[in-house]
């Protein structure tokens, strides 16, 4: 899997995901340069994991996926299950949302992340790949490598198992690492260790990042390209910083709005009215947030609005964008 | 007294069925004295061992050349009074002593739920032998061995259900507002507990019903001339190689009866969602 | 593991003599003046007050009680009443065939049980799960000494392959295949019960393990599909001893009732003989041997479960 410099690491072309009736990716696409970061944001439901996990080619039960992948200019939906095999684990390291249910009960955590190395064939020798194993737990900021790795999953908390599962997608090293909502079973203090592990591991091995967060604190800290999904569409996409401060749609607005921060008086949360439509209702031909969107006009229910360039680097999907200007003045 | 919504739909079709067929065979346990059968007593020793389909004798004759057909019906009564008296007696017991031990000091809790451990500790077909042979062989004996094994399985799952109800805020407010133990227990324990114990004995008459014939099988139930399905069954089998159809039908009834209380436990439980009422 | 075995046993003593007593009840049960029906209607007085002394009934029941586990533990059980053998000689030579008996229907029901579920795992729409889900239901159900009666006239009576009884010593009679002649139909119907059981709740067991977080998780990370059978099978072992240790209740129980059709010379014919002649010394011997086996088995079983799953090894 060669390519030229210029290509990006992870192109996502059209894809589109359903599960019968219901549409829960719906035409995304989106691409991540080499040892870049790409952070996911969405409300629950809007189609943030089954884009991720279709990445592994792994989008759940009975689901029909259209469109391209493209890993280092290497179509993913072309190869066999054996090369894909290869790929998760070896090309794509996967830290699944919770780190209590993503390790094997009844074996030792030594154990696990060699099994990793073994099955891509990363260490050969026996000695060395304990050895490395023991390397990785250290890399992930385990303080007792050793005896972890001899511990039980019961035996260790949320943060060291996730920690755990971190080490199992960086173990050969990957160029690629996808982290579905990788703090949300942790507490606040480990969140920002767990964050803060991301970004050195990134510095350190020149890994690209998608990670999927509901989090906008986890999006502005990780200053990244940011994508906004709602109803399994991409809505807005542009630096972290540019979207976060000054967002062109709507409803992006509305997640910041909704977010508690310090100093916020009360009544000043505004949360958005209503929740997002069920994946089995979204129609084609209108704007799935009009609904819920203060901003909307007729037009909004009648078409789909594209995603348009708003500003430098940044695109929106909105009829009615909020204007740049506008914010600044408020 | 709080009642926790237990959520019954649509009845379905398992509890129908097995309801219909429970109420079926109680019904022909009742009336089969008076049905217009000969007498299941009365042998014939020039009729022995007639086959099935023999006219006037449908089911055959056994060793002593008494209606099968008769037999059989008549067997009904005793046959379910094993299956359904025991289920009844321990359905009560382990009922009372399940809820104190759930609501009582940890000394009365210890002392019930060891004391079950150690009748658990039995397999209940030997503890069952035990007790109906040294009360000597009769239904009463038969049905008093019979609760005994079965009380220690309803208690159990009356003190989970118990410990479960009692952190929840009813019955915490009922506690703090200093209501005796023994109110509690019948005012707002012992009503919300009833469906677990119903689906839970409604399943336990099929296992009743066939440690209750096997242990009549074995010669511990009902004395000789007396019909029952399980004493049928050991009497005909001295004769398997020369009559073997002739076993079938007590059988295929003792089985047949099971089943239809298993249908109907399935159902009710299937009716009643009763495990998934605390996982919410 | 040597730690949690000691403890278990520990913690099993208890429940022994607890099993003991409530044997040594059963003998209290008993109607009537045991002296009177033991000495017939005509005895004196002062035979009365030796036999009364002889048996210690004079004592009070708690002195009764440890006397006799007292001898119990020394392995004096008494004397039956019809043969003029002690109990615990009576049991021992008929222990070990009805533990051959229950150890090979255990077996089928095991490794038949586990075959069935994990193909109804591997299949649920097809055959296998089918079967499963049909072979449940009829088994819990189904008498043993029914379907005992059914296999013999089957394969007996009608096919006259196997035969139905004349199993006279099965651990030192006519060699194996003697042996495993006579124990096929004796063993497939004390099987065939847990065997349905197993088979349904160790196919939810896996079908459970196979949709949980971390089978998925392991996909992601590349791992091939024998690798996460293995770790699936190992995660659903645990919820098989359980499984296990429930049904074991079901055959020895069945075992009971199927010796007395097959004539095997186990304690469940013991007891069938014991019942007829009313025989309750030997009646509580068999009982209390059965019940402290069945103790110690479970011990196993729980170590089995300690073994495969770290969670409970305390
Ligand atoms: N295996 C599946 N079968 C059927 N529908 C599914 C499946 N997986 C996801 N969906 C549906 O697809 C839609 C998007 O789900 P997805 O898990 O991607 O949401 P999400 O953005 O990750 O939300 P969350 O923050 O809750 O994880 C939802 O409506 C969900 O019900
Ligand atoms: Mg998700």
């Amino acid at each position: 899997m060669s390519a030229p410099e210029d290509t990006p690491l992870l192109e996502i072309e059209h894809l589109s995901v359903t599960f019968g009736a219901a549409h829960a990716v719906r035409d995304v696409s989106l691409r991540l340069d080499p040892g870049g970061t790409v952070v996911v944001l969405g409300e629950s439901g809007s189609g943030k994991s089954v884009t991720a996990r279709s990445v592994l080619r792994l989008p759940g039960r009975r689901a029909s996926v259209r469109g391209r992948i493209r890993l280092a200019g290497c179509d993913l939906f072309a190869l066999d299950e054996k090369a894909m095999r290869q790929v998760r684990g070896r090309d794509i390291g996967f830290v699944p949302q919770d780190p209590n249910s993503s390790l094997d009960p009844l074996r030792r955590i030594g154990t696990q992340v060699e099994e990793v190395l073994q099955v891509h064939g990363a260490v050969a020798d026996r000695r060395a790949r304990r050895a490395r194993v023991a390397e990785l737990l250290a890399l992930v900021g385990i303080p007792n490598p050793a005896r972890t790795a001899r511990s039980y999953p019961h035996e260790l908390s949320g943060g060291m198992r996730q920690r755990v599962v971190i080490a199992m997608a960086v173990a050969c090293a990957p160029r690629l690492i996808i982290a579905d909502e990788p703090t949300t079973a942790l507490d606040v203090t480990v969140q920002a260790q767990v964050l803060d592990l991301f970004t050195t591991l990134q510095r350190e091995l020149g890994t690209a990042l998608l990670l999927v967060t509901h989090d906008v604190g986890v999006a502005a800290e990780l200053a990244a390209d940011v994508v906004v999904m709602y109803a399994g569409r991409i809505v807005e996409r542009g630096p972290a910083a540019a979207v976060l401060t000054a967002p062109a749609h709507p409803y992006t607005a509305g997640l910041l709005g909704a977010r508690p921060r310090p100093g916020l008086r009360r009544g000043e949360l505004a949360a958005i009215p209503g929740g997002p439509p069920p994946a089995t209702e979204v129609v084609d031909a209108a704007c799935a947030f009009a609904p819920r969107c203060g901003r909307a006009e007729p037009a909004c229910s009648a078409t789909a609005p594209e995603l348009r360039d708003v500003g430098p680097g940044r695109a929106a999907a909105c009829l009615l964008p909020i204007a740049p200007l506008q914010e600044v003045g408020a | 007294m709080t009642v926790l919504p237990v959520r019954a739909r649509r009845a379905p079709a398992a509890l129908v069925a097995g309801g219909t067929l429970a109420a079926a065979l109680v019904v022909l346990a009742v009336v089969a004295p008076l049905l217009p059968l000969p007498d299941p007593n009365a042998g014939d020793l020039t009729a022995r061992l007639l086959p099935l389909g023999t006219p006037g004798h449908p089911l055959g004759t056994d060793g002593q050349g008494r209606d099968l057909l008769a037999r059989l019906v008549v067997g009904t009564r005793p046959s379910l009074i094993a299956g359904i008296v025991p289920v009844l007696v321990s359905g009560a017991l382990g009922t009372a002593l399940g809820i104190a031990a759930g609501m009582g000091a940890r000394a009365l809790e210890n002392l019930i739920m060891r004391s079950l451990d150690v009748l658990f500790a039995f397999p209940s077909v030997l503890l069952a032998i035990a007790i109906a042979a040294s009360l000597g062989a009769s239904l009463a004996s038969l049905v008093v061995a019979l609760s005994v094994i079965l009380v220690p399985a309803v208690a159990r799952v009356v003190y989970a259900e118990t410990a479960g109800l009692r952190s929840l805020d009813f019955v915490q407010t009922a506690r703090a507002s200093g209501a005796p133990a023994a109110v509690i227990a019948l005012r707002h324990v012992l009503p919300n507990v009833l469906p677990a114990v119903a689906v839970y004995c409604s399943a336990l008459v099929g296992l009743s019903i066939v440690v209750g014939a096997g242990l009549s099988f074995l010669g511990l139930g009902v004395a000789p001339p007396q019909a029952e399905w399980g004493a049928m069954l050991n009497d005909l089998r001295q004769n398997l190689f020369s009559n073997p159809s002739l076993a079938l039908a007590p059988a295929i009834a003792i089985f047949l009866a099971s089943a239809v209380f298993n249908v109907l436990g399935e159902g009710l439980r299937a009716w009643f969602d009763v495990t998934s009422r605390w996982s919410q | 593991m040597i730690r949690f075995l000691v403890r278990r046993l520990v913690l099993a003593v208890p429940t022994v003599v607890g099993v003991s007593f409530v044997v040594f009840l059963t003998a209290k049960l008993v109607p009537g003046d045991p002296v009177a029906s033991l000495l017939g209607p005509l005895a004196t007085p002062q035979a009365r007050a030796e036999l009364v002394a002889h048996l210690g009934l004079d004592r009070p029941w708690p002195v009764q009680f440890v006397t006799w586990l007292g001898n119990a533990l020394r392995g004096d059980l008494g004397m039956a009443i019809h043969e003029p053998r002690a109990v615990a000689e009576i049991v021992a030579s008929s222990f070990g065939d009805t533990a051959l008996l229950a150890l090979a229907g255990g077996l089928i029901a095991l490794v038949g049980g586990v075959v069935l579920g994990v193909l109804g795992a591997m299949y649920p729409k097809r055959l296998p799960g089918r079967l499963t889900s049909g072979l449940s239901v009829v088994a819990m159900s189904a008498p043993q000494y029914s379907v005992a009666l059914l296999l013999v006239i089957v394969f007996a009576v009608h096919l006259r392959v196997l035969p139905a009884g004349g199993m006279t010593d099965p651990i030192d009679g006519g060699g194996l295949a003697d042996l495993l002649v006579h124990m096929v139909l004796p063993a497939v119907s004390v099987a065939l019960i847990p065997l349905g059981v197993i088979a349904r709740m160790f196919r939810s067991a896996l079908t459970e393990v196979l949709g949980s977080p971390f089978v998925e998780a392991m996909r992601a990370r590349g791992i091939g599909p024998v690798r996460i059978a293995r770790h699936a099978a190992h995660n659903a072992l645990p919820a098989l001893f359980t499984i296990t240790g429930l049904q074991l209740a079901y055959l020895i129980g069945g075992v009971v009732f199927v010796e007395t059709i097959f004539s095997w010379p186990g304690i469940g014919l013991t007891l069938y003989n014991a019942i007829s002649t009313r025989d309750l010394p030997l009646i509580q011997g068999g009982v209390l041997v059965v019940a402290v086996s069945f103790v110690l088995i479970n011990i196993l079983v729980d170590a089995a479960h300690a073994l495969v799953d770290p969670r409970v090894r305390r």
